[in-house]
């Protein structure tokens, strides 16, 4: 399968954090969920990919091409949406639109209009008096209405209410439709993603931990529950994290078969949320 | 490039209207209806401009917006000087006008006003890379130095100079013809524009955002 | 948490406008994985009957926007019924409903019920319980089934 970015042993240091290594590739077609706590290195991925940071260490390249060299081309294929403000905010919407537009060749003023209404975003207004939500959809029609071919969001549904978080979810499988386009979103609230991520991308400590789809997630991660008896040092080696408390224990695997066969009728296996994965694992020594 | 000055230009508007109105007033205010308005004027506000849309792209943290567009940090930085540096030319050409229009305020010289782009630029060329080198600190910093050096280290400079005949200058200054010195000074600005160009940028390319 | 998202394959039927055929019903609360329950309501609707042989289904893409879960999941649902022979797909086309021997599945089924039934006959004898009671008992399990 076509990859539209791939980060091959990708090291950034900062004075008390670092991206240590990292290889991942975002597949062209999908929809890509970047999970992961806040400060393990999200945000810094996506600066990377969006070159206004650049990697002390190996490869990042996108649609086949290095993403620095060729920065200035590709980008007019990227739409970006990310979490904070990042525009003029003395400038209102129209004007702020119209110097946007002004980068991009295939920039799609009726698209553009279309969002307007649909987001029902004032044109008049400064961009200091939008709401965070408003901003967010403003910010979202500038990302879709050159066609992009790649979608990068950083964290576009924190401050959005649940309304507008399934609207954007249903924008972003309409874009999908197209089998060419690909979308690549970073968030620490993982139920956006259970639905329609195909893939998981999983940071942590500035590692990744997980790369996969969603389904091979869903097939091999298991919340497993049981008494105490069941528990031993055998046992313990099968989970990823496991709580023991007085009146049971409670833990995330990925090895749920050999559990079954080792722990039985007596204990309880149930598919694990991208939410159970990510605290479970967090919790970990393993990655810690 | 075009898309860039046109940014400049939309997030800069009130910015340049304001300013040109403050040189137009400080004019009519500052005028005894005799002499030519002061370029100095001219020159003033257009070294102001690069500290107020400094401060203006710091407060939006603009630098995320505009890196993330299909735009190289060259041009970026190229921007800034020429956007800055036609704004100059247009108070200068304001000034240029009224001194005109107004035929008290006697003859204009084409070479004072060459001469006043010529300072405006040469400010450009040492703001810009400190600018990109220091960021937000310098705008707040540098913005008081400017104050305290047109105000008050340029009268003690010129009053200084004034006593000693410029040390010397000023005889070397009659010596040649003024234009061909103001030419030779306006040359070797342009090529220190370039060189300061070419420093803004290679610091922004470095910059981590 | 309990959502369900419905979506309706419509069939056009010669220009005699559209028809619904089938609902897929997705719940998040089941056990049973997202891509297991379209794979299953896609199959029970051939079984019924109500997709016939070259019915046109739609595309990946499609059911998993309607349906507002990913791309890989009706991916998945697919390449199964592919391989279990109920649906063909042919690239730049999408997916059709294959020639169905249903004949052959649903005796094989049938006999899987009878042979469970007369368990179910030979255990109640055991313990005594009537005919009727034993209907009583189905009655209710079959409507509690539909509600």
């Amino acid at each position: 399968m076509e990859n539209a970015v791939t980060l091959n042993n990708v090291k950034k240091s900062f004075k008390d954090f670092q991206l240590d290594n990292i290889s991942f590739s975002v597949k062209k077609g999908f929809i890509t969920g970047f999970i992961g706590p806040n400060g393990s290195g999200k945000t810094t991925t996506i600066k990377l990919m969006m070159n206004l940071i650049s990697q002390d260490s190996g490869s990042l390249t996108m649609f086949g091409r290095d993403h620095a060299e060729h920065a200035k081309h590709l980008k007019q294929r990227i739409g970006f949406v990310y979490a904070e403000n990042h525009f003029y905010e003395h400038l209102t919407v129209r004007q702020m639109k119209r110097v946007i537009a002004s980068f991009y060749r295939e920039w799609d003023e009726e698209l553009f209009v279309k969002y307007m209404d649909y987001f029902a975003l004032p044109w008049k207004k400064k961009i200091k008096h939008l709401s965070t939500g408003m901003k967010m959809k403003f910010s979202l029609a500038c990302a879709l209405s050159h066609h992009p071919d790649l979608i990068i969001m950083d964290e576009p549904t924190s401050g959005l209410d649940p309304v507008f978080r399934r609207e954007l979810l249903t924008i972003l499988t309409e874009v999908i439709q197209d089998e060419n386009k690909t979308i690549f979103f970073s968030t620490h609230i993982t139920s956006d993603l259970e639905q329609i991520a195909d893939y998981i991308t999983f940071i942590h400590n500035g590692k990744i931990i997980l790369n996969d789809t969603k389904e091979a997630l869903n097939d091999q991660y298991h919340i497993v529950r049981g008494a105490n008896e069941r528990m031993d040092e055998d046992a313990r080696h099968m989970f990823i994290y496991a709580r023991e408390t007085s009146v049971g224990f409670e833990g995330l695997t990925n090895q749920p078969e050999k559990i079954r066969r080792k722990m039985g009728q007596h204990t309880v296996l149930e598919p694990a949320s991208l939410e159970d994965i990510m605290v479970y694992t967090t919790r970990s020594e393993r990655y810690a | 490039m075009l898309n860039l000055l046109f940014k400049e230009w939309v997030i800069n508007k009130s910015t340049v209207t304001m300013s040109t109105g403050s040189m137009i007033a400080a004019i009519i205010f500052t005028s005894d209806g005799q002499e030519q308005a002061p370029i100095f004027l001219a020159v003033l506000f257009g070294g102001l401009f690069p500290f107020v849309t400094g401060m203006n792209e710091n407060t939006n943290r603009s630098d995320i917006l505009i890196n993330s567009l299909p735009v190289g940090r060259k041009e970026i930085v190229a921007s800034k000087y020429i956007f800055s540096l036609l704004f100059g030319i247009f108070l200068i050409f304001v000034l240029t006008v009224i001194n005109m229009l107004v035929p008290s305020f006697g003859e204009y010289s084409l070479m004072t006003a060459i001469l006043s782009v010529t300072i405006i630029g040469l400010f450009s060329g040492i703001y810009y890379p400190l600018f990109y080198l220091l960021g937000k600190r310098f705008v707040t910093y540098g913005l008081t130095a400017f104050f305290i050096g047109i105000f008050a280290l340029v009268p003690i400079i010129i009053n200084a100079g004034a006593d000693s005949e410029y040390w010397g200058l000023e005889n070397m200054y009659q010596q040649f013809s003024s234009s061909l010195l103001s030419l030779i000074f306006s040359g070797a600005t342009i090529v220190f524009l370039i060189l300061s160009w070419f420093i803004s940028g290679e610091i922004y390319k470095r910059k981590q955002l | 948490m309990y959502i369900l998202y419905i979506y309706n394959i419509f069939k056009d039927d010669k220009g005699k406008g559209k028809e619904v055929i089938v609902n897929i019903l997705i719940s998040n609360s089941s056990k049973e994985p997202v891509y297991e329950q379209v794979k299953n309501q896609i199959k029970q609707s051939i079984l019924k009957g109500e997709l016939k042989k070259d019915d046109p289904l739609p595309s990946m893409r499609r059911l998993a926007k309607e349906l507002h879960i990913s791309v890989i999941t009706t991916k998945r649902a697919y390449e199964e019924l592919e391989r279990e022979g109920f649906i063909t797909s042919f690239v730049g086309k999408g997916s059709f409903v294959a020639a169905q021997n249903i004949g052959p599945i649903q005796e094989k089924r049938r006999s899987v019920i009878e042979r469970r039934l007369s368990d179910i006959a030979e255990e109640s004898k055991n313990l005594g319980i009537s005919l009727e009671e034993l209907k009583k008992m189905l009655d209710m399990l079959y409507e509690e089934d539909e509600k």
